[in-house]
């Protein structure tokens, strides 16, 4: 009958109580296992969605860096060609105010042009003033490097050769 | 009965602390890291939308713009990728001035000629033609005219202008 006694003890009016705390704690536990099971998978999802995003922006910024080059490319052909064409029409002028130095009484044989030097070549009645007139234009950028001149027939035959400023004679 | 009154009481103080200490520990470590873990994705998800909307404009604002020179862009590559040979120059040359004829003419696309002109205005019409060649021409110096009979003979250089080297892009 002892364990009669220790039977009574298990039915204690508090047991079912215990049991709804542990029935409570293990749904309310349920619950967050599932919340958290429902938190994981969302987070799955938001995983794929930002390497979705990742993979748009690597294609953008490939895109935009091809456009980009292509852009860069046309730009620069297009300063080539302005520059060679500013480049034309800028030695076609220097030609033609080099040439409109020359007098009227001078017959012009050669002229040639280059970057660092100019030389007039023909004959002319008044050669010293031709030769004074065209020294004092050109100063800004050139100076007299070399004069030849022979006396025929009442005029001059002449060689003006100038050179740059800043270059050897 | 008082002993057990008090067991039983004991044991649901315990029940109580130990569900409640469970619970805390499947929120401490399971539940609230992967709210955090959740809602920090949603954030860079949130900054990677911006981003990528920022990218997706700044794309449309160079296909726009490469749109709106495309037809340029194509003549312009057009002159540069156009093969110079020395007889289609020439034969171009001689469009405008009648009397060229060439006179060297180098892999690099220098072409030296010599033409014969009436007068050196004649040459100054060709060199403003210069630009509507089917390629990039530059003259170079030097330029030598030497009187002729009847005309002058004027020595020149043209070469092919090639866009060698394309700068990188500029770095955002």
């Amino acid at each position: 009958m002892a364990y009669n006694f220790i039977d009574a003890v298990s039915k204690t009016p508090f047991s079912g109580a215990v049991r709804k705390v542990w029935y409570g704690g293990a749904f309310l536990l349920a619950l967050l296992l599932a919340a958290s099971a429902v938190v994981h998978s969302m987070s799955g999802g938001a995983r794929e969605a930002l390497a979705k995003e990742k993979t748009v922006q690597e294609t953008l910024v490939l895109q935009s860096d091809q456009l980009t080059r292509q852009q860069a490319q046309f730009e620069f052909g297009k300063l080539l060609r302005q520059q060679t064409r500013t480049a034309n029409v800028l030695m076609a002028d220097q030609l033609f105010d080099l040439l409109d130095l020359v007098p009227d009484d001078a017959t012009l044989e050669r002229f040639e042009f280059n970057e660092t030097s100019v030389i007039f070549a023909g004959v002319c009645r008044r050669f010293d003033a031709m030769r004074t007139d065209m020294s004092r234009a050109l100063s800004g950028q050139y100076r007299i490097a070399e004069t030849t001149q022979t006396a025929q027939k009442g005029q001059t035959r002449f060689m003006l050769r100038f050179t740059a400023n800043g270059e050897m004679p | 009965m008082m002993l057990d009154r008090q067991s039983s009481s004991f044991e649901l103080t315990l029940s109580l602390f130990a569900v409640i200490v469970l619970l805390l520990g499947v929120s401490v470590w399971l539940l609230i890291p992967e709210t955090k873990t959740y809602l920090h994705l949603q954030d860079e998800t949130r900054t990677a939308v911006q981003t990528t909307d920022r990218i997706q404009m700044e794309y449309d604002r160079l296909y726009e713009e490469k749109a709106s020179t495309e037809a340029e862009a194509a003549a312009l590559s057009e002159r540069f990728e156009n093969r110079a040979e020395a007889e289609d120059v020439l034969a171009w040359v001689r469009k405008f001035l009648n009397e060229a004829e060439m006179v060297s003419a180098a892999p690099d696309g220098t072409f030296a000629l010599r033409v014969r002109v009436a007068s050196p205005a004649a040459f100054y019409g060709f060199v403003d033609q210069l630009d509507s060649a089917p390629w990039v021409l530059r003259l170079l110096s030097p330029v030598v005219m030497q009187a002729e009979a009847g005309g002058i003979a004027v020595a020149f250089t043209l070469r092919v202008a090639t866009p060698a080297a394309v700068p990188p892009p500029l770095q955002k």
